[in-house]
């Protein structure tokens, strides 16, 4: 089955990209065997603009990458405790990896990205994400978490779909190389069927997750995802991973899964961009 | 998903075409175009300003006149729905143009007029169904894209100014006063004029005359300035000296929403917004960044003024462009030589202070800044310290910490910013730290002045004499102490030096 055509996002209408996307200026490129082979780790920040992207430190909750501040290995986090023995059926979303601390920059880029609506500004992610995919869940479904009718009308885009299509682009060769390298070598892909972006649906328009306090996020009961009743017999035995942009309390993520796993789904786990503490 | 496209109707009644939201048109009209995405159809002309037609009597069309006169806003800034709107458009008191226009490769924004293509970008767009370029440049505004409109007011004009009256009971200078009568004549003339002044020459003082005999004459006039500071600092000084005139002060994170004044103070980037309506401008520092890096900028300004309307920059630093175009007698200027107390610019000093970098890098400062340091904080003496770079300014404040708590450093991240520039100015900090955010601008009464390292790219000649202007500038303590301390003399710091005895021997020759 053929892919779908990756969704096209252009940072500059001359083709050329040597300016920062995030602050304008000119960014000094070294050119390498990896620059000449791949277009992949295009750098779209510089310098000190990508400092102030904050990797997620190593003392993390193993299920949602939550920032700990007591050490160990194999800690599980308060909340994803709670999350596990809320109800008997245990936590529907399996895992959640991010990539960074959602931060006051983290916040900053949001806002310009998803309300302002720089929609290019999902590029500064292609890399690493598509890093995380390929090593990590190679075998899996990926699915956007949608947004209703009426955000996409004031948006004009979702977020998570822009994520999906750098997902789907073709792989280079040093992906290729390092595919062979890694453990994914024999896995099989899944097939992504075209209308990935619409499998699951949005239906009520609820108070945006942001405006919402911690208590009232994690006590919603009201699953405002349905899958879509074209797509359930693709969903069935699938591992999935889904895709948003922010990991807050994870109410949003495992409202999804629960639907999904209503659905047959057989596991489902998370990429997320950012980790809010 | 719905797309909003727009069609092209003649209006016999208007006998014009005019472009309305497909939503809007009815069967009866001729449609000349579309319908289709607003970018692809071809631009209308503009039509006349101050063309009324029809009577409109709701809150809505007042409230409308008041947002929009002058100006070109988004629908969503305007707070209104194509309904509400439709009878405006028909009888062509509001228009709709492209907010963006496509020029061959690239597109030009009518909010920002960038036209550099690195500041489009291109994204799937669910309102218009395809991919759809915007503007990064301005976008924090609002989105403009390809299927964006912007709207236009042609109506009547909402302002109506009282009759100016100058409360300012000090006295012009000789110098002061010439610059002030060409103010006055260029204004009259609609002509553009450069009026070059040294640091605390007295700036705004010149300004009230001209901008007396501008309002009596309902003129409307534009003070734009790049930096915030500058606006909050020239907007109470602007009401005092014209008390019954309502003014406009514009700037990022302002809130208030007054009706539209004939007389508007606001940063560079607030003028985006407006558009054919202002008759006079005036442009303070127009070497100052942004107008410097980013061409768009001016062009946005020019925008904001009516086709016939004077344009009178403001400098104590001007171009080499502006300069220039002095030379060719295609710009009329006035030189002020002096500043208003009459005492001469206190001349920089070069001070050699080695690899003052590595010194940084062992945490201490290079010996002659530390003594110079040292010396203004036992005296009490008020010390600002430039540096190049951020990075460098957080190592200096550290270590200059260690010797004084109270001494401060600031930057343009800074979010405690404005605070520590008041403490600064009450002297609860003794010794101030900054990057070039404070080279114009700031006026602290005695204040000696030093830049480490000023031989940095960044300490261009303005700078520098901007940065020495920081100095004597009050009438009670005329003179002070600017240091230059540095790595190797650069072209810049021996121009600066020169423009500045250049400027005080201009005066003394006469």
């Amino acid at each position: 089955m053929k892919y779908k055509k990756p969704m096209n996002l252009e940072a500059s209408l001359d083709g050329r990209i040597d300016h920062c996307l995030w602050c304008s200026k000119k960014v000094e490129t070294r050119t390498s065997w990896q620059s000449f082979i791949s277009n992949a780790s295009h750098q779209y920040l510089c310098f000190s603009c990508k400092s102030l992207l904050q990797p997620l430190p190593k003392n993390c909750c193993v299920r949602c990458s939550r920032p700990l501040s007591i050490g160990g290995e194999h800690v599980e986090c308060l909340d994803c405790r709670r999350w596990r023995e809320k109800d008997n059926m245990g936590d529907t979303l399996e895992h959640n990896l991010s990539l960074y601390v959602y931060n006051e920059s983290a916040k900053e880029l949001i806002s310009r990205w998803k309300y302002r609506g720089d929609a290019i500004l999902a590029l500064i992610f292609r890399t690493e994400l598509r890093r995380l995919y390929l090593q990590k869940y190679w075998d899996h479904l990926p699915i956007p978490i949608p947004i209703s009718d009426k955000r996409m009308l004031e948006r004009g885009f979702n977020q998570s779909e822009l994520l999906l299509s750098f997902l789907l682009e073709p792989l280079s060769l040093v992906e290729k190389l390092s595919m062979i390298l890694t453990r994914m070598k024999g896995k099989k892909r899944e097939e992504i069927p075209p209308a990935a972006s619409s499998m699951l649906l949005r239906l009520m328009d609820e108070k945006k997750q942001s405006k919402k306090t911690r208590y009232e996020r994690m006590m919603a009961t009201e699953n405002p995802f349905r899958v879509n009743t074209k797509c359930s017999s693709t969903i069935k035995a699938k591992n999935i991973v889904l895709l948003d942009d922010i990991y807050t309390t994870g109410s949003t993520l495992r409202r999804a899964a629960t639907e999904l796993k209503s659905h047959g789904a057989r596991s489902v786990r998370a990429i997320t961009l950012f980790r809010g503490s | 998903m719905i797309s909003i496209r727009f069609v092209h109707v003649f209006k016999p009644s208007l006998n014009s075409t005019i472009c309305l939201p497909e939503t809007c048109s009815k069967e009866s009209m001729e449609v000349i175009r579309g319908p289709s995405v607003i970018s692809s159809l071809p631009q209308l002309p503009l039509p006349d300003s101050d063309h009324s037609t029809g009577s409109f009597n709701d809150p809505l069309y007042h409230s409308i006149q008041n947002k929009l006169y002058g100006k070109e806003l988004l629908l969503n800034e305007l707070e209104v729905t194509w309904e509400d709107l439709h009878p405006l458009l028909e009888s062509g008191i509001v228009s709709i143009r492209s907010g963006l226009l496509p020029l061959n490769k690239t597109f030009r924004c009518h909010r920002c007029y960038t036209d550099n293509p690195k500041m489009f970008g291109r994204a799937p767009c669910s309102s218009c169904g395809s991919l759809c370029t915007y503007c990064r440049h301005c976008i924090m505004m609002g989105k403009i894209s390809t299927c964006t409109p912007l709207l236009r007011w042609n109506g009547p004009s909402p302002v109506n100014s009282p009759h100016p009256h100058l409360k300012w009971e000090g006295t012009l200078t000789k110098g002061q006063l010439k610059a002030a009568q060409a103010l006055k004549d260029s204004i009259e003339k609609e002509q553009e004029l450069l009026i070059w002044a040294v640091c605390g020459a007295g700036k705004t003082e010149i300004l009230f005359p001209g901008l007396q005999f501008a309002l009596s004459k309902k003129k409307r006039v534009l003070v734009t300035s790049p930096r915030t500071d500058v606006v909050l600092e020239l907007m109470p000084r602007m009401q005092k000296a014209f008390p019954n005139i309502p003014i406009n002060g514009l700037y990022g994170g302002g809130t208030k929403k007054d009706p539209p004044a004939s007389l508007v103070i606001a940063t560079t980037h607030q003028t985006m917004r407006f558009t054919d309506t202002f008759d006079v401008v005036v442009i303070d520092e127009v070497d100052a960044f942004p107008f410097h890096a980013d061409d768009s900028l001016l062009h946005a300004v020019y925008k904001s003024k009516k086709n016939k309307a004077s344009i009178i920059y403001l400098t104590a630093t001007p171009s080499e462009d502006i300069k220039q175009r002095v030379a060719n007698e295609d710009l009329s200027s006035v030189v002020i030589p002096r500043r208003f107390h009459g005492h001469p610019l206190p001349v920089p000093r070069f001070q050699w202070s080695g690899s003052w970098q590595k010194d940084l890098n062992h945490m201490r400062l290079p010996k002659s800044l530390q003594k110079w340091c040292a010396h203004r904080i036992e005296n009490g003496i008020p010390a600002l310290l430039f540096v190049p770079t951020i990075e460098i300014l957080e190592k200096v404040t550290s270590i200059l910490k260690r010797k004084n708590p109270h001494i401060q450093g600031v930057h343009s991240k800074d979010i405690k910013r404005h605070q520590k520039v008041s403490e600064f100015r009450e002297g609860v900090v003794p010794l101030l730290v900054t990057t070039t955010i404070l080279e114009r601008g700031i006026t602290i009464p005695g204040v000696d002045v030093a830049v480490l390292g000023s031989e940095d790219n960044i300490f261009t000649e303005s700078a520098l004499v901007q940065i020495a202007g920081r100095a004597g500038r009050s009438s009670s303590k005329p003179h002070g102490d600017v240091v230059f301390f540095h790595f190797g003399k650069t072209k810049a710091m021996k121009k600066a030096c020169q423009h500045i005895v250049k400027m005080n021997r201009r005066e003394e020759g006469k």
